[in-house]
């Protein structure tokens, strides 16, 4: 564990992790559209935005805490790549891209991403004063 | 160090290069943002040349307007961290302050509490 870090294998396994919130939140917005046209659109869109930082974050800070330097480029690797997938999606979901969405995915992403290296980053100072 | 205007050559011995070192960590360490510098400063690493001869154009020749001292300080910050060694010392100071810093007894921490001292950025929001 003294100087590793994430491959391939794992920035991908981030992006479609982050991606599967995505999609998640997506399916449950198609599926219960009727109940939730109830509901204000501007906390439908709260709730988004508060989905997509935490699909950043939680990807970026799985990954992050496979290595041992660096935390913040890993995270931000992560959110790129997730940010790359999203607009596939986008893309291949949606008739038309809708830009909007595409600036909101790579600003949460990204900053989720970055509370997503900061946290691998206290745990593993923790880990390391805990067993020096 | 040799005390002259801040344009004047300035020889830096490793022992002030050392005390500009841990006095920066200090500073961090107080205002208790120590996962978040290293988290930046391992990120930037690499342009620290870069960064220290754009501060030197950009931000050096306005210091001395605010204060001689600030001036020479400023100089004096750019020179030691422009070298890379020199910010590689600083991380791996701020991981050992970090470290020692988690491994405080939890009692601290509760008296800490018990006191309501607010402990580094902390002190400066009032609502927290």
């Amino acid at each position: 564990m003294g100087n590793s870090m994430p491959n391939v294998n794992d920035y991908l396994a981030g992006a479609i992790l982050a991606n599967g919130f995505i999609w998640i939140w997506n399916l449950i917005l198609r599926q219960f559209r009727i109940p939730l046209s109830k509901l204000p659109v501007v906390l439908l869109a709260d709730v988004s935005f508060v989905i997509y930082l935490l699909a950043g974050g939680v990807s970026a800070y799985l990954v992050s805490r496979r290595a041992s330097r660096g935390h913040l480029i890993v995270s931000l690797k992560v959110s790129f790549l997730s940010w790359l997938l999203s607009i596939l999606f986008i893309l291949s979901m949606a008739l038309k891209p809708i830009i909007g969405s595409i600036i909101t995915f790579l600003l949460c992403l990204h900053a989720g991403g970055v509370a997503g290296g900061y946290f691998a980053l206290k745990r593993r100072l923790r880990r390391r004063a805990e067993n020096p | 160090m040799v005390d002259g205007l801040f344009w004047e050559d300035l020889q830096l011995t490793e022992e002030d290069e050392e005390k500009v070192i841990r006095k920066t960590a200090e500073i961090i360490h107080r205002f208790g943002l120590d996962a978040a510098a290293i988290l930046m400063i391992e990120s930037i690493k690499p342009l620290a040349y870069i960064g220290g001869q754009m501060g030197r154009f950009l931000i050096s020749p306005f210091l001395p307007a605010i204060s001689e001292d600030l001036g020479r300080k400023g100089d004096i910050f750019l020179r030691v961290f422009e070298k890379r060694e020199n910010v590689e010392k600083l991380l791996s100071l701020l991981e050992e302050m970090a470290k020692e810093e988690e491994r405080r007894p939890q009692e601290t921490f509760e008296n800490d509490e018990k006191e309501h001292k607010k402990r580094g950025w902390r002190r400066l929001i009032p609502f927290l």
